[in-house]
């Protein structure tokens, strides 16, 4: 039998490389002596972990051509260039056949007499993935290629795929569907009037970011994740037109989005206001920021809107010298509508001498509405005399732009908020934990992952019959272990978030399955599969139970922006609201009867072949009855039941395995050993001589 | 979904009851045992299948009394009991009491529902559902309101549910309503002739159809009894769009207040009338 072990210079990037590149060094090896190998890619009784391959540790010689590999590190006086800490990838053949190919790790160096050997372990080419991405988070990513535009023709557009972009495409994964804008209740702000009849019932967004806000194309950022570290992936699974019906949600902290136009008329005039009669409160300067023009006119301290429906809040604060005991009142000039009237006093006190403070606020509730021309400035009187100190101001907020301009939606400033934060290894972790996938290096490409869902990979490669190269004098059967009184599978609470906890279950995960099995010996009571940072989202029928809209709403419902966990919806399509209409008055956005649903499920309204994002099977109470089709009864029932089947088995048996077996076997093969299917969980290789096989028995496999 | 191993059974579908229907291999409809039921996850209850109702919930309230299972209460639902199973209680509802199977209060106040599948639309009412649990919402309902207004001239005034200023009884489209509505106006002041306590008590009964949106009205009013001078006082049923309400009309500078309580019989029909 010829053996070889072909090992490849440390300095080598196989990302890079399309296949396995040149420079490779033929190591040598005992003559005698086999090399045991170690095959398994799945422990089957640990539900929530995947393993990998290796050898046992083995002893190289110190020749001539392996001394120069290692650059002669045997030696403590040479500098060698061989680094122990970094991976040296090999394959090992026998009889021209790849039967392993990994790492090497340099356990010791040994050196007996001036006889040097090696002692190394080969380990399968494991995925590195998560060693790759796992310091790393979406805010490492740039994702200046997805700025656009936030008009209501943007964000429609998206509902239908065909959004525009105001950067250059960069990666090459970026389409019209990447970014998404669902109708989504972030907090209490929408409101909804019932009229009758119900066709002028009416729904308004105050602000658009209450209930549009950017969800993320999910099989785009796992493109972008993967492409950066350097991998590739082949998957019917995330390929398929489901998976790429899944958005993440990306709901910014508020201001970092857009920017709310503000502008701050400052610098006081300095001259007293002395009388009874009103007089226009004086500054001499006025300050914005990006995303407004200056609509505050400094000579007649009067601002003009020039779009109509410019919703604005105000802040005055006003540090005033009194200069004897006197009435002072401020009041309102508003040519518009909203809360305050034209000619409203909204501060009317009588003031002592000296330095008083005037501070006055309005909010979301009180804010002016204001048409193009529409005007709006404040007066004040004062009976005894007083004149505004240099850090006067007033600050105008508008929820909508001021200028009508179109203001762009920056990701990237999206995502210096908390969803930046969330880690590439999590965001790809929880697709794992959610459909049971399976992560596996590509044999011929080392940078290309195979990822499917273990119901679709297990038993679906070859069936082989292994009859004759059994040693059936002893088989050894033992019971599975390592299982569980309780079995739970969830998704994280967010227990900020008011849909969280079931009335009637209250210590219970309200979307978690919980699999009870019928064993009365167990090795522990819960084994938890967890999607670690990702929650459920709750859905319902809204506003006169015309709108089915998810809800992302903290039990603080003051909170307009809160740091939720990040969610995962199916995107349904567009909806058409029978008889209601919404209208957004800050984009002009009016009389609106389409909105983009996104939700738990794949399709909508539920049929009894939608599939749904929970583990439970849950009544998501948007029409439609229970959804059957769940993450547990999808991906993860016919593993627990094969594991937890009172006839499943492990069968130890010993086999005589050559290097082509070994070479043509993958562990989604099935074996025949006298008519009967086995999968295997194990093979410990030996060449020439008998290897042990772990085998699984699965009752009607 | 996949058969368990040795099961030939296996769920396909939930219905809208949350029974657990199952196929064999070949697609076909299958009932299960209990065992296989169980085997699946789901729960045995009187030869029938059932998925395990995760509540698709809101915040728990402790101020909500809840007796029996499956009850969906939103959040800020305060000081209210719910008894029995699948009631629906929407958010911003308080001082209810909902006893029965599958019932539905919408953001009201102070009303009684009992019954299946009863439909609560009005604060103040009570709502009796006389359904079976695969009826339509609503399908068939007693309803009773009470509605007043006060006149002071011999202007016809309608008459709002409990004196509101607003509120109207909406007739829903492609169902009738029978009512009989007990009318009573007293004298409470005026210049006119006559005195205070003078008054008339009037039933209005009738029948209100939609046809998908609209309304057609039939009705016979009887005066019951009366005392003092109640010249020209009259009650009338009518409609407007999708409403029904009784209108009232007094006389000029006679101070009159209406009380109306409506007996509503209601069944919505689910399919097109027109």
């Amino acid at each position: 039998m010829k053996r070889i072990l072909v090992v490849y210079p440390q300095d080598i990037d196989f990302k890079a490389a399309a296949s396995y590149p040149t420079g490779e060094v033929v190591l040598d090896l005992y003559k005698d002596e086999p090399i045991p190998f170690q095959f398994k890619v799945d422990d089957f009784t640990n539900v929530a972990e995947k393993s990998s391959s290796n050898s046992k540790s083995f002893e190289l010689p110190g020749t001539k051509v392996n001394n120069l590999f290692f650059n002669h590190i045997y030696d403590i006086t040479a500098d060698s260039e061989f680094n122990a800490h970094k991976q040296t990838r090999v394959i090992y053949k026998e009889n021209g056949v790849d039967i392993f190919s990994g790492y090497l790790q340099l356990n010791d160096i040994i050196n007996k007499n001036d006889n040097v050997s090696y002692e190394i372990t080969l380990f399968s080419e494991t995925v590195n993935l998560k060693d790759d991405i796992s310091n790393k988070t979406l805010r490492d990513l740039d994702f200046e290629e997805l700025n656009h535009n936030y008009t209501e023709t943007d964000i429609k557009n998206s509902w239908t795929g065909s959004l525009t972009y105001t950067s250059s495409a960069v990666s090459g994964y970026r389409d019209g569907s990447t970014i998404k804008y669902p109708f989504i209740r972030y907090n209490t702000n929408t409101s909804y009037t019932a009229n009758v009849p119900a066709s002028s019932s009416e729904i308004v967004v105050p602000t658009p970011l209450d209930a549009f806000r950017p969800w993320i194309n999910c099989r785009y950022l796992l493109k972008r994740i993967l492409a950066d570290a350097g991998y590739s992936y082949t998957s019917t699974f995330l390929d398929s037109t489901d998976f790429n019906k899944l958005y993440l949600d990306a709901p910014g902290s508020g201001a970092d989005m857009l920017g709310y136009p503000m502008l701050v008329a400052n610098t006081p005039d300095t001259g007293a206001y002395t009388g009874s009669t009103y007089t226009t409160i004086d500054f001499d300067n006025s300050t914005t920021n990006d995303f407004i023009s200056n609509i505050y006119n400094t000579t007649t301290d009067v601002l003009t809107a020039i779009a109509d429906d410019t919703l604005i809040v105000f802040s005055i604060s006003l540090d005033i010298t009194v200069a004897s005991l006197g009435l002072v009142r401020i009041r309102i000039k508003n040519s518009g509508t909203g809360y305050y009237s034209n000619n409203q006093v909204i501060y009317n006190q009588t003031l002592p001498a000296g330095n008083q403070t005037i501070n006055i606020h309005s909010n979301i509730f009180q804010s002016i509405v204001l048409d193009t021309t529409d005007t709006l400035s404040f007066e004040i009187s004062v009976s005894s005399s007083a004149t505004l100190n240099s850090s006067s101001s007033i600050t105008f907020g508008s929820l909508s732009p001021f200028n009508n301009s179109n203001p762009i939606m920056s990701i990237n400033n999206n995502l210096l908020g908390f969803r930046g934060e969330l880690n590439q290894w999590d965001y790809i972790k929880n697709f794992i934990d959610k459909f049971n996938l399976l992560i596996m290096a590509d044999e011929d490409n080392p940078s290309n992952l195979i990822i499917e869902p273990y119901k679709d990979w297990v038993d679906s490669g070859n069936t082989l019959d292994w009859t004759n190269k059994i040693d059936d004098r002893e088989i050894k059967y033992t019971t599975i272990s390592g299982l569980a009184n309780e079995v739970q599978f969830m998704h994280t609470e967010d227990t900020p978030e008011w849909g969280t906890i079931p009335h009637n279950y209250p210590t219970l995960n309200k979307w978690a399955h919980y699999f009870y099995p019928d064993i009365e010996i167990s090795d522990k009571e819960i084994e938890k599969v967890e999607v670690k940072g990702f929650s459920s989202t709750s859905i319902s029928n809204n506003f006169g139970g015309q709108l089915a809209v998810p809800a992302i709403i903290n039990t603080d419902t003051s909170l307009s922006y809160w740091p939720n966990k990040p969610r995962i919806l199916y995107d349904n399509g567009v909806q058409t609201m029978s008889t209601h209409t919404f209208r957004v008055p800050p984009l002009n956005w009016n009389a609106e009867d389409d909105y983009l649903l996104f939700s738990p499920v794949d399709i909508y309204p539920i049929t009894a072949s939608t599939k749904s994002l929970d583990f439970a099977v849950v009544n998501y109470g948007i029409g439609g009855s229970a959804v059957l089709q769940s993450l547990y009864n999808v991906y993860w029932s016919k593993y627990i039941d094969e594991l937890y089947h009172k006839d499943t088995r492990i069968a130890k048996v010993k086999a005589y395995l050559t290097s082509k077996d070994i070479s043509d076997f993958s562990f989604n093969d099935v074996v025949m050993i006298k008519n009967r299917k086995y999968r295997v969980k194990l093979i410990d290789y030996k060449q020439d001589a008998l290897s042990t096989l772990e085998l699984i028995t699965i009752k009607d496999l | 979904m996949e058969f368990l191993i040795g099961l030939n059974v296996k769920p396909k579908e939930i219905n809208n009851l949350n029974e657990v229907l199952f196929e064999n291999a070949a697609g076909a409809s299958a009932i299960p045992t209990e065992s296989e039921c169980k085997a699946y996850g789901f729960i045995w209850s009187k030869a029938v299948c059932y998925y395990q109702y995760n509540d698709t919930q809101m915040l728990p309230d402790t101020e909500i009394l809840s007796i029996g299972r499956r009850n969906s209460i939103e959040e800020n639902v305060l000081d209210s009991s719910v008894i029995g199973i699948d009631n629906f209680v929407f958010r911003n509802s308080n001082n209810n009491l909902i006893v029965g199977d599958s019932n539905t209060l919408n953001s009201i106040s102070n009303t009684l529902i009992s019954g299946t599948k009863g439909d609560a639309l009005y604060n103040n009412s009570q709502i009796l559902g006389g359904n079976q649990n695969d009826d339509i919402l609503g399908e068939r309902q007693s309803i009773l309101l009470l509605a007043g207004a006060d006149t002071t001239n011999s202007t016809y005034t309608r008459t709002y549910i409990n004196d509101d200023g607003s509120t109207l009884f909406n007739v829903e489209d492609n169902s009738i309503v029978a009512y009989t509505a007990h009318t009573i106006a007293v004298r409470t002041g005026g210049s006119a002739s006559g005195a205070n306590g003078d008054f008339k008590y009037w039933i209005e009964r009738g029948a209100v159809v939609s046809r998908n949106g609209t309304l057609t009205l039939s009705r016979t009013r009887d005066t019951i009894a009366s005392d003092g001078t109640h010249t020209g006082w009259t009650v009338n049923s009518d409609i407007d769009g999708t409403n029904f309400f009784v209108e009232v009309k007094g006389k000029n500078n006679i101070n009159l207040k209406w009380i109306v309580r409506m007996e509503i019989s209601e069944m919505r029909t689910g399919i097109d009338l027109s």
